[in-house]
């Protein structure tokens, strides 16, 4: 029973600490429940989205051919892709890396409860990915005709609950796999790149691979369950249960998720102690010799530091950059695969479909740079260094220039690699590709402002690692989903004003609409956002 | 070189951490700050310090107002606070140099200072390292490093002491002496009575937000000693 009380109360402690968002824990207040609530809402509305959209997208294609039980094969592989991807760094940095240690070490727990109560939290985020993808497809099912009812939803309910086990247990592993890599590396930064990095590449890679699935998925249907067996055994012991209502399916999964996920807490837990010591020791070296010290000025000293968060954060670089590293694969891919891709604009042209190149490509990077919410959370990782910049005798709009001109530093180039590679690949003029690099470098200039400003509405300084703040908290979600909203209402504008303005003419108002923003955005910084900076 | 005229604090919620609180730290002079835990010392050094925004009152430092003129303020100061978290993610001697860049202490000048610091600190070995890689004690010898090499004209510590070995407490009060010897002013807060009364020249006590006593260490002292005095107003205030 005591070990029951004590699981209930770290595990309590662990959703809050992951899901508080404000400036204070402990403090109650309407901004830190709204955040909170926010959270969790984008998060599962981000899942439902992508849900409906491929569930719609899958049912039609093979309701027609009396596949549709495909569709609980393919959506458990997405939740357990995305909850995978939504909680391994979570793991590393929160399950392994967890800055309370000392604190929570010295508790009378044991260390087994202790690491049951963190997998847990890790387990209820998962299980909100999962219902989220799971549910609206059980609904589209339904929609097409699915047979199964009320049965099919409960079978639904529970095989959810068992699934969200898998991506728990893949994240604990790779996290504590990407704790131990990073806490062997003498040059970490660098090199805890590139673990990262190959991470991605993996991701990629399977989502290429599902598309290609994707391409010829009715034909295939049939002989889908084949292509499963061996890796894909859960998700066929999923479909087995919510489509036949087959127990042993149930039961099945039951065995390889949850004995898997207590096998790790309970090998995790017997030498936790140990392992969180061995993978957060690191001693200070002692041979440095003091010799020559560079001078710069203030403005380069703070860009630098931001600079040195940005890149030797991993977790800060490919959440809040992953938009830039794709801006810059397109251009290159772009480059590489031109001829494919000047051919399929031609089959496209010899079908009729003009596509308005320019506008098409501008609003993709526009899109890709709304991503980058890398102001959006900078004002939350100074969290208890704040006190560094507060004390300085430095304006507070030099600190916030140095985040924006950071920002715009690493936006404006990647924007121009991938206009410049698109360009080039399809030929486009280079007046337009002039003016698509003007709209796209006042839009970046409003996203990176606007970023600035959501972030000191909404700081989290208490958070206990960086996952928290730019996975978790409400400043990066509004900052990079905030940003993606922009270029689609800036799509939609360019839409109304392409008839009586001419598509470049439109073009060049959105641009003039997104320097209009820039320039209110910071006359918000220097009034609002500057009070809002001096009480923090 | 310090004046706090009437300066008062409430959080949001209500708590009046401080209190019409009035102050004068002259330039030459360490002043003790003593008072119970949740006082307001920590509140009015780092209001002191620029750190935190208030509405009632003034403080001024070198003749600047640290509200109306912060940068000025700021440049003729060094805080320390009680438990200084510095950038892990940037290497001791990066973290200097970030410092010295933001005070724009000369190129040749800060070399200097900072071998000066560093060694007698003994850290200048582990200056190439990773602050997060760095002990307590190294990351507060660190701070006092990054506060000293900026010659401030006042320094404002808050529990300087914790966490500093038995020599680096000898050497930061030598520092803090030469300092003020030089036409400086510190201004610290402390918990340890002994080293309040040893080292310095003038002592305030704060209870509940309210100044209770202020005055030169052996007027304020006597023939008893501080603790007993700080002891003695028992809950007064409180």
């Amino acid at each position: 029973m005591r070990g029951l009380r004590q699981f209930r109360a770290l595990l309590s402690v662990q959703l809050k600490a992951a899901l508080s968002v404000g400036t204070g824990i402990g403090r109650r207040s309407r901004k830190k429940t709204f955040s909170g609530i926010s959270v969790m809402a984008v998060m599962a509305g981000l899942c439902a989205y992508l849900s409906g959209l491929y569930s719609f997208l899958f049912a039609s294609a093979l309701a027609p051919a009396g596949q549709l039980a495909v569709l609980f094969l393919i959506m458990p592989v997405l939740a357990v892709v995305l909850g995978t991807f939504f909680t391994l760094f979570a793991a590393q940095g929160v399950v392994f890396g967890g800055r309370d240690n000392d604190l929570v070490l010295a508790l009378p727990v044991s260390p087994f409860v202790l690491m049951l109560a963190r997998s847990a939290a890790l387990y209820l985020e998962n299980l909100l990915t999962t219902a989220f993808i799971l549910l609206p497809a059980g609904g589209v099912f339904l929609w097409y005709g699915g047979e199964g009812g009320a049965g099919l939803a409960l079978r639904l309910l529970a095989g959810t609950a068992v699934l969200a086990v898998l991506p728990t247990v893949l994240a604990l592993a790779g996290g504590f796999v990407l704790a131990w890599l990073t806490s062997r590396l003498r040059s970490r930064s660098g090199l805890t790149m590139v673990c990262y990095g190959l991470f991605f590449a993996l991701i990629f890679a399977m989502a290429f691979r599902l598309n290609a699935l994707i391409a010829d998925l009715v034909e295939h249907a049939a002989g889908l369950r084949q292509g499963f067996a061996g890796w894909g055994i859960p998700f066929l012991l999923m479909q087995d249960w919510v489509c036949g209502g087959a127990w042993s399916g149930l039961l099945g999964l039951i065995g390889i998720a949850a004995l898997p996920f207590l096998g790790a807490v309970w090998g995790f837990g017997g030498r936790y102690k140990a392992i969180v010591t061995g993978l957060t020791a690191r001693g200070a070296r002692s041979d440095y010799k003091l010799e020559r010290v560079s001078a710069g000025s203030v403005r380069r000293a703070l860009l630098a530091k931001e600079a040195g968060r940005f890149f030797h954060s991993p977790m800060y670089l490919f959440n809040a950059g992953i938009g830039l590293i794709f801006l810059v694969a397109a251009g290159v891919a772009s480059v590489v695969f031109r001829a494919r891709l000047a051919g399929t604009i031609s089959l496209l042209a010899a079908a009729g479909v003009e596509l308005p190149l320019t506008p098409l490509l501008t609003g993709m990077v526009c899109l890709m740079l709304g991503t980058a919410a890398i102001t959006s959370s900078s004002i939350s990782l100074e969290g208890k260094y704040l006190w560094i910049l507060k004390e300085a005798p430095v304006p507070v709009g030099w600190i916030f220039g140095a985040k924006v001109l950071f920002q715009l530093l690493l936006a404006l180039p990647c924007g121009a690699v991938c206009l410049a590679g698109t360009g080039f690949a399809l030929a486009l003029p280079p007046a337009e590709l002039l003016l698509a690099f003007g709209v796209c470098a006042a839009f970046a200039g409003a996203a990176a402002v606007l970023g600035l400003l959501v972030n000191l509405c909404f700081p989290k300084l208490d958070a206990s690692n960086d996952a928290v703040v730019v996975k978790q908290s409400a400043a990066s979600f509004i900052g990079s989903f905030g940003g993606m909203l922009l270029a689609v209402a800036l799509g939609g504008l360019w839409y109304l004003l392409r008839g009586p303005a001419g598509s470049a003419g439109a073009l060049a108002l959105c641009g003039g609409v997104c320097a209009l923003l820039a320039l209110i955005a910071l006359w918000l910084l220097g009034t609002v956002g500057k009070r809002k900076f001096l009480a923090l | 070189m310090l004046h706090i005229e009437d300066f008062s604090k409430t959080y949001p919620g209500g708590k009046r951490a401080v209190d019409g609180l009035s102050l004068h730290v002259p330039a030459g002079a360490i002043f003790g700050f003593i008072g119970h835990n949740g006082a307001g010392k920590t509140t009015t050094l780092r209001a002191a310090a620029g750190v935190m925004d208030f509405s009632q009152g003034t403080i001024s430092i070198d003749g600047h107002d640290i509200q109306k003129e912060p940068i000025a303020a700021k440049r003729v100061t060094a805080f320390l606070p009680d438990n200084p978290d510095l950038y892990d993610f940037l290497t001791g001697i990066r973290y200097l140099t970030f410092i010295a860049d933001l005070y724009e202490i000369p190129g040749g000048e800060r070399k200097a200072r900072i071998a000066r610091y560093a060694d007698a600190f003994r850290l200048t070995g582990n200056l190439g390292s990773p602050i997060g890689s760095y002990s307590h004690g190294m990351k507060q010898k660190l701070a006092l490093i990054s506060a000293l090499i900026r010659a401030p004209r006042l320094l404002i510590l808050d529990e300087p002491f914790v966490g500093l070995d038995p020599e680096a407490s000898h050497l930061l009060k030598e520092f803090l002496s030469e300092l003020c010897q030089a036409g400086g002013a510190v201004f610290f807060s402390t918990h340890v009575l002994e080293v309040a009364e040893r080292l310095c020249h003038r002592i305030a006590i704060i209870q509940n937000g309210k100044l209770v006593k202020e005055g030169p260490t052996a007027e304020l002292v006597g023939d008893s000693t501080l603790e007993d005095v700080f002891l003695g107003l028992g809950g007064e205030g409180r």
